[in-house]
């Protein structure tokens, strides 16, 4: 279980930044494509700088996650070959829509600083760049969900892939935005948006984990051995997630109570810490859902 | 001209004494821990009343698997860098030099067939022998059992010889894989789910 580390880093990573994507663009820029009357007018230069810190940001996470992903590699430097087998092999798929999303987002950080006369441009590269993330998304959920699998061909598998790239992405694309340009509308909306999406996953993890959840899938009789993850971890990843949707529920209040009463109440400090709950649970609930598939032999 | 090569294993022959398992390991010099044909004992059952009486219902057989070189290899399907093959005769290859060692396919093998190998950083599998068959010979394991319980040729031809069998309790459904394999079944098969039968020598496969 604990051997598949690089693969638990890649998934979470890598979806953490199509949700960053996804609550800070995506449905924008593909409003600004379908309706381009909705467009607003070209930003000011703070917003533009902010634009390319969350741009530079999933661009950042989306390399991370490529990295970290040679290191399940045992000859990397064939890694070359990946891409050799898009018919068949949502492995291949997915690594092309990985690539394709962080072409388009490299884009979108160029097109953003240039600042071309019309936003137009912009905006159809932002939205590529959405459905390349989604794409990724849905080419991570099926490359595991495998009929040899039955443990994790269970719709759990994307819906726990798409809670975790939202929850995180919300959450982590708020704290970015208090960070650089605090006072922004924006950021009470995603934390809004954050605690709705943590309490799904608490709901989903306890009904339907694999293995573990109350009406979660069971691996019937197979050649493969029995899984081996503690269910501690299973324990445990819900305590986070409590605790994490505790401290997003008291820094709603506290961000409330500081606009009324006008001082500083450490919002961004709460949302920190259930930042990081979230993500240690998301860690504990990836390695229980590697541990389902016991590798038989070494 | 052979179109498609298979195994056939008769459970109710096997005694379990892992000598096809042993010689797939010597003739393809197999490093500890590492099999290309395993032995699974099945074993389950217990004590039934049949009427006043307490009776033992035990089932316990077992069954020698290796790759199985599926007319549907979703091993080569899933292989992100074409590094498992099919040749014209059936048999699955693995290209171990290109394979990447992302070890997918051992993932997505319903029959445990891929196994790493640490010697060469990548999976591994049956090969079916393929330079004693092609020189006219069988496989090790074939060759090896000293009961007949193994078999192979080609797939329509061991079909007519032994029947349509290709699943017992506990390998998957073959309509995954469209596995090249021929099953005898042993007595006891039919009646290992309801016995609650399972593996009981995972340690050792």
């Amino acid at each position: 279980m604990l051997k598949e580390w690089p693969l638990v880093a890649f998934t979470i990573v890598g979806q953490m930044a199509v949700g960053v994507y996804l609550t800070a663009f995506f449905p924008w820029a593909l409003l600004a494509v379908v309706f381009p009357a909705s467009a607003g007018p070209p930003p000011d230069g703070a917003t533009q700088g902010l634009r390319i810190a969350l741009l530079a940001l999933v661009f950042a996470l989306l390399a991370a996650a490529a990295l970290v992903s040679f290191f399940h590699l045992h000859h990397p430097f064939r890694a070359r070959y990946v891409l050799s087998n898009l018919r068949s092999s949502w492995l291949s798929r997915e690594i092309l829509f990985e690539l394709g999303f962080m072409a388009f987002v490299a884009l979108g950080v160029f097109l953003t600083w240039r600042q071309p006369t019309g936003v137009g441009l912009l905006n159809a590269v932002l939205a590529l760049a959405g459905l390349m993330g989604i794409m990724f998304l849905v080419s991570m959920s099926k490359l595991y969900m495998l009929p040899a699998a039955p443990a994790w061909n269970h719709a759990y598998t994307p819906l726990s892939f798409i809670m975790t790239a939202l929850a995180l992405g919300a959450m982590a694309t708020a704290l970015l935005i208090d960070i650089l340009a605090g006072g922004r509308q924006i950021f009470g909306y995603l934390l809004l948006l954050s605690f709705p999406l943590v309490g799904a996953k608490i709901i989903f993890s306890l009904f339907l984990t694999p293995g573990h959840g109350i009406y979660g899938s069971r691996s019937g009789p197979s050649l493969r051995p029995p899984a081996e993850t503690p269910r501690l971890l299973h324990l445990g990843r819900l305590t986070l997630l409590t605790a994490g949707l505790v401290l997003i529920g008291a820094a709603i209040i506290a961000r409330d109570v500081e606009f009324r009463a006008a001082t500083g109440s450490g919002v961004s400090g709460l949302l920190a810490v259930a930042f990081v709950l979230v993500l240690a649970s998301e860690v504990a609930g990836r390695f229980l859902f590697y541990g389902l598939l016991t590798r038989p032999g070494r | 001209m052979v179109t498609q090569y298979a195994f056939f294993f008769n459970a109710a022959a096997c005694s379990g004494c892992k000598a096809c398992q042993m010689a797939c390991k010597d003739r393809n010099n197999l490093e500890p821990g590492l099999l290309w044909r395993r032995v699974y004992e099945v074993a389950g059952g217990g004590w039934e009343k049949k009427g006043e009486v307490w009776v033992p219902s035990v089932v316990a057989y077992n069954i020698s698997m290796a790759c199985n070189h599926c007319e549907k290899p979703v091993c080569g399907l899933s292989c992100p860098v074409k590094a498992i093959w099919k040749r014209e005769d059936g048999i699955v290859f693995v290209d171990t030099d290109r394979c990447i060692g992302c070890r997918y396919c051992e993932w997505a093998c319903p029959y445990t067939a891929l196994r790493f190998n640490a010697t060469t950083n990548t999976v591994s599998k049956c090969d079916f022998c393929f330079e004693a068959v092609d020189a006219g010979g069988p496989p090790a394991c074939v060759a090896a059992c000293p009961q007949r319980a193994l078999d192979f040729g080609d797939l329509a031809e061991l079909r007519k010889k032994y029947g349509e069998t290709r699943q017992i309790f506990p390998l998957p459904d073959p309509s995954l894989t469209d596995p090249a394999l021929v099953i005898k079944p042993h007595r006891d098969a039919a009646r290992a789910a309801e016995r609650a039968a399972e593996v009981a020598n995972w340690e050792e496969v």
